[in-house]
C-alpha cells in the first residue's frame, strides 16, 4: 500500500494538470479571433501504475502534450484552391482596372471621337469654302489623334502599374519564404527529441505557406525533422530547412524594360528566370495580363489607328485644297508612324494641315471652292468594310474589341467568384475542425474548475490524514 | 459540425457584405438611371450601346445635310421661279410690242423695261445661298453670271450625304440654263440674256423682225427655265421624304438605345426596396446571432 505521500503527489498531480486545462482554455479564448489559430487540448493520460503486493495501484494523472485540432487534409485543399482564387482573383481585378479605358460612359471614347470627326466632315461637304468649319474638321482630327493617344497611354499606365505588381508579390513571397525558414529552424529546436508539436508556431507557418500559395505557384512537404520544403515554379526549391531562395526581379531586354522573375539560390547565387515557367497563383495572372491581354488590346488599338489613318490619307491625297493650296496636292491629313506598334502614339493631324486649314483637300480638281467630291470620298470611308479581314467598319471593330474585353472580365469575376465559393467552404470546414467555440471553452473551464476544487480536496484530506497519524504519537 | 467564433462572426460578416453590396448596386441603377455603366455590365450591350449611339449620331446628322439641302433647293427654286416670272413678263412686253398700233417712242420706253428685267435676271444667276453663288457649279465663290450674260460657273455636281453610301445631286448644273449648247446654237439659239439683248435692241432700234426672232427665243428659254423648275421640286420633294425616314429613324434607334441602356425605373426602385429589406433584416438576424453565448450565463 503507498504511503499518504502518494496521495498528496497524486493531488498536485491532479492541481497540475487541472491548471493546465484551464490555462489552455484561456489561451483558446484569448485567440478565439486569430486567423489561423488552431484550438489546443489538452491530452491528459493515467500514469502506470504502481505494484505492490502484487496489487496494481492507480498512479494520478499527467499532462501528455497539448496537440492542435489540425486537419493536414482539408489545409492542403486549402492551399490548392488558394492557388486558384489568387490566379482568378488578379485576373479579374487587373482586367477591370482595364475595362475603364472603354467605358460607354466615357464621352471621348475612339468610337464617339470617330462619329463627330466624320460628322464634321459632313459640315466640310456642305461648307467645302467655310474657315470655320475647316478649323473645326481639324480640331476634331486632333480629337480622334488624341482618343487614340489616350488609349496607349492608358494601356501603358496600366502595364507599368502590372509590372510593379509583379515585382511587389515577389519581394512579398521572399519575405515569406524567409519567415518560413526561420520558423523552420525554431519548430525543429523545440521539438527536438521531446515528442511535442510547437502549436503556436506551426499556426504561424501554415498562415505564412497559405499566403505564398495564393500568390505563386508551390509544392510542399514536411521533412522528418518537421521542417517544411517548399517548391516553387519549375521546381526550383525556395525553402529547405533554415534557407530561403529569394524571387526577385530583373528588367528584361526584349520585353520593353518589364520585369523577368528570377529564383536566386542561398548557395551558388546563381540566377535563374523563370517568367515563363509560373504556373498558377496571383503573379501568373498578373504577367498573363501584362505581357498578354494588355499587347493584345495595344495592338487591336495600334493597327486601327494605322488602318484608319492611312486610308484616310490615301484618299486625302488625290484632293486640292483652297486658296493657297487650291492647285496643290498629293497632302497627308494626319501623320503617323509606318511602324504599327507606335501608331496610335505617334498619330497626329500633319503639319501641312495644322500650318493652315486651307491644306484639307476637300475638292476633287483644282481651283474649285465648291468642290465637294473628295470629301464625300472620305465620307464613304466611315462605313467602309476596312477592318478585321475587310469585314467590319471603324465603329464595329471598335466595338467588336472593346466588348471582347467586356466577356473577358465577367469570365474572370465569374470564375473568381466560383473559387471564392469553394475557398469560402473549405475555410468553414476547417474552421469547424480548428476554430475556437467560446461556449464550448466556458464548458471546458467549468469542467476544469470542478476538478481543480475536487483535487486540492485531495490534498486537504490527505494533509489531515497526516496530521491524524501525527497525533496519534501524543 | 462543430460552430466556431470565427465562422459565426465571418458569416454574419459575408451576409452583411453581399446584402449592402446588393443594395449599393441597386442604388447605382437607380440613381444613375443607366443600366450598363461598365463593359463587364453586359459587354453585349455595351457594343449596342456603342453602335446605337454612332447611327444616332449619323442620323442626326443626315437630317442637318437634308435641311441644308433643302435650303439649298429652296434658294435655286425661289430665284427659277422669279427668273421665269421675268421671262414672262419679257414675253408679255414682246407680244403687246410686235402689235403695229405702237410706234417707236413707246417701244424705246418698254426697252428701259427690258433692261431692267435684264439687270434682274442677271441678279438672280448670281443668287446666293449662305454665302454660296448656287449657280456657279464648284466655282461658288465668284458670280456665275457675267452682266453681258456669259456663264463664269463650271459644271460641278454638288452631291449631299443622305444615309451611308448615298448621295444626292443638290445643285442644277446651270451652263445649259445660261448658255446655249453647240447644238443648239446650230439650230439658232442664243443664251438666255442675249436673247433678252435682242429684244431690248428691237425695242430700241423699233425692229419688228428681231422683236419676232425675240419672241420665240423667249418662249425657249421660258420652257427652259420652266423643266429646271420641276426638276428642283422633283429632288426636293425626295429628299424631303428622306428627311422625314431619317427622323423616324432616329427615333427608333433611340428607343432602341433606350431599352439597353437605361433603368427601368419601376423595376430599379422595387429592386431597391427590396434589397433594404433584405438589408435590415440580416442586419437584424445578425445581432440576434451574436449574442447569446454560454458565458452570459455562468455567474
Amino acid at each position: 500500500m503507498a504511503g499518504i505521500f502518494h496521495i498528496l503527489n497524486i493531488g498536485s498531480e491532479s492541481l497540475h494538470a487541472t491548471r493546465q486545462g484551464v490555462d489552455t482554455a484561456g489561451h483558446n479564448i484569448a485567440n478565439a479571433q486569430v486567423e489561423g489559430y488552431s484550438r489546443q487540448r489538452v491530452n491528459i493520460a493515467q500514469r502506470e501504475p504502481l505494484q505492490k503486493n502484487n496489487i496494481l495501484i492507480g498512479n494520478g494523472v499527467y499532462v501528455g502534450n497539448i496537440s492542435r485540432s489540425h486537419d493536414k487534409f482539408v489545409e492542403n485543399q486549402i492551399n490548392k484552391a488558394h492557388q486558384n482564387l489568387g490566379y482568378s482573383h488578379a485576373r479579374s481585378e487587373s482586367l477591370k482596372a482595364l475595362e475603364m479605358v472603354y467605358s460607354p460612359e466615357l464621352n471621348a471614347s475612339v468610337a464617339d471621337e470617330m462619329t463627330k470627326f466624320f460628322n464634321g466632315l459632313e459640315d466640310l461637304s456642305n461648307f467645302p469654302e467655310d474657315f470655320t468649319v475647316r478649323t473645326s474638321v481639324v480640331e476634331s482630327g486632333k480629337d480622334i489623334a488624341s482618343a487614340f493617344r489616350r488609349v496607349d497611354e492608358e494601356l501603358n499606365i496600366n502595364r507599368s502599374g502590372l509590372n510593379e505588381r509583379v515585382a511587389e508579390v515577389c519581394s512579398d513571397v521572399t519575405q515569406k519564404c524567409e519567415e518560413i525558414a526561420s520558423l523552420n529552424v525554431k519548430i525543429q529546436g523545440l521539438e527536438v527529441g521531446q515528442g511535442q508539436q510547437a502549436n503556436d508556431l506551426r499556426d504561424q507557418r501554415d498562415r505564412l505557406l497559405r499566403d505564398i500559395t495564393e500568390k505563386v505557384e508551390v509544392k510542399y512537404y514536411e521533412d522528418q525533422h518537421g521542417m517544411l520544403l517548399v517548391r516553387g515554379p519549375n521546381q526550383v526549391t525556395l525553402v529547405e530547412g533554415g534557407h530561403a531562395a529569394k524571387l526577385g526581379v530583373q528588367r528584361s531586354h526584349d520585353n520593353n524594360g518589364m520585369y523577368d522573375v528570377t529564383i536566386t539560390d542561398w548557395e551558388s547565387h546563381g540566377t535563374r528566370v523563370v517568367t515563363d515557367k509560373i504556373d498558377g497563383g496571383a503573379l501568373q495572372a498578373l504577367i498573363q495580363v501584362r505581357d498578354k491581354d494588355i499587347p493584345d488590346l495595344r495592338g487591336k488599338n495600334n493597327y486601327m489607328a494605322q488602318e484608319f489613318a492611312s486610308n484616310f490619307n490615301q484618299v486625302h491625297r488625290n484632293g486640292f485644297g483652297i486658296k493657297d493650296y487650291s492647285e496643290k496636292t498629293g497632302r497627308d491629313f494626319f501623320a503617323v508612324s509606318g511602324n504599327t506598334d507606335l501608331a496610335a502614339s505617334s498619330i497626329w493631324v500633319d503639319d501641312s494641315i495644322l500650318q493652315s486649314n486651307d491644306a484639307i483637300s476637300a475638292a476633287s480638281s483644282p481651283m474649285a471652292p465648291g468642290d465637294n467630291i473628295n470629301v464625300n470620298g472620305l465620307l464613304n470611308l466611315k462605313n467602309a468594310k476596312l477592318f478585321g479581314n475587310d469585314l467590319v467598319n471603324l465603329n464595329e471593330f471598335y466595338a467588336n474589341y472593346a466588348g471582347a474585353l467586356g466577356l473577358d472580365v465577367v469570365r474572370a469575376s465569374h470564375i473568381k467568384d466560383a473559387n471564392n465559393i469553394v475557398v469560402d467552404d473549405l475555410i468553414a470546414r476547417r474552421e469547424a475542425v480548428s476554430g475556437v467555440s467560446l461556449d464550448e471553452e466556458a464548458t471546458n473551464m467549468l469542467k476544469w474548475q470542478a476538478n481543480f476544487t475536487a483535487s486540492s480536496k485531495v490534498i486537504t484530506t490527505a494533509d489531515e490524514m497526516l496530521e491524524t497519524i501525527l497525533s496519534l504519537k501524543r | 459540425m462543430r460552430v466556431s467564433e470565427r465562422m459565426r462572426y465571418g458569416q454574419v460578416e459575408k451576409r452583411v457584405e453581399g446584402a449592402k453590396d446588393q443594395n449599393a448596386q441597386a442604388l447605382d441603377r437607380l440613381s444613375s438611371q443607366k443600366e450598363i455603366q461598365k463593359l463587364s455590365d453586359n459587354p453585349v450591350g455595351a457594343t449596342q450601346i456603342i453602335r446605337f449611339r454612332d447611327s444616332i449620331e449619323d442620323l442626326r446628322q443626315y437630317q442637318k445635310n437634308v435641311d441644308y439641302s433643302k435650303g439649298y433647293l429652296e434658294s435655286t427654286e425661289g430665284a427659277l421661279s422669279r427668273m421665269s416670272d421675268n421671262l414672262i413678263r419679257a414675253k408679255e412686253l414682246a407680244i403687246s410690242m410686235n402689235n403695229d398700233t405702237n410706234d417707236s417712242s413707246s417701244r424705246s420706253a418698254t426697252g428701259r423695261e427690258v433692261r431692267e428685267i435684264i439687270e434682274e435676271i442677271v441678279q438672280l444667276g448670281n443668287s446666293q445661298f449662305s454665302g454660296k453663288y448656287v449657280f456657279g457649279g464648284f466655282r461658288n465663290q465668284t458670280p456665275p453670271i457675267s452682266n453681258d450674260g456669259d456663264y463664269l460657273g463650271d459644271d460641278g455636281a454638288i452631291y449631299v450625304q443622305m444615309s451611308p453610301g448615298n448621295f444626292r445631286q443638290v445643285n442644277l448644273q446651270a451652263r445649259s440654263l445660261f448658255e446655249s449648247s453647240p447644238t443648239e446654237r446650230e439650230k439658232g439659239h442664243f443664251n438666255m440674256i442675249h436673247s433678252l439683248d435682242l429684244l431690248h435692241e428691237g425695242l430700241t432700234t423699233n425692229n419688228k423682225d428681231m422683236l419676232q426672232k425675240s419672241l420665240s427665243e423667249i418662249d425657249f428659254h421660258l420652257d427652259k427655265t420652266t423643266s429646271y423648275q420641276a426638276t428642283v421640286g422633283g429632288i426636293w420633294n425626295a429628299i424631303n421624304d428622306t428627311g422625314d425616314r431619317l427622323g423616324s429613324e432616329e427615333v427608333l434607334q433611340r428607343t432602341k438605345l433606350s431599352k439597353v441602356q437605361d433603368t427601368d425605373f419601376y423595376d430599379a426602385s422595387s429592386e431597391f426596396r427590396r434589397t433594404e429589406v433584405v438589408l435590415q433584416g440580416t442586419m437584424m438576424a445578425s445581432t440576434k446571432l451574436l449574442q447569446p453565448s454560454l458565458l452570459n450565463f455562468l455567474q
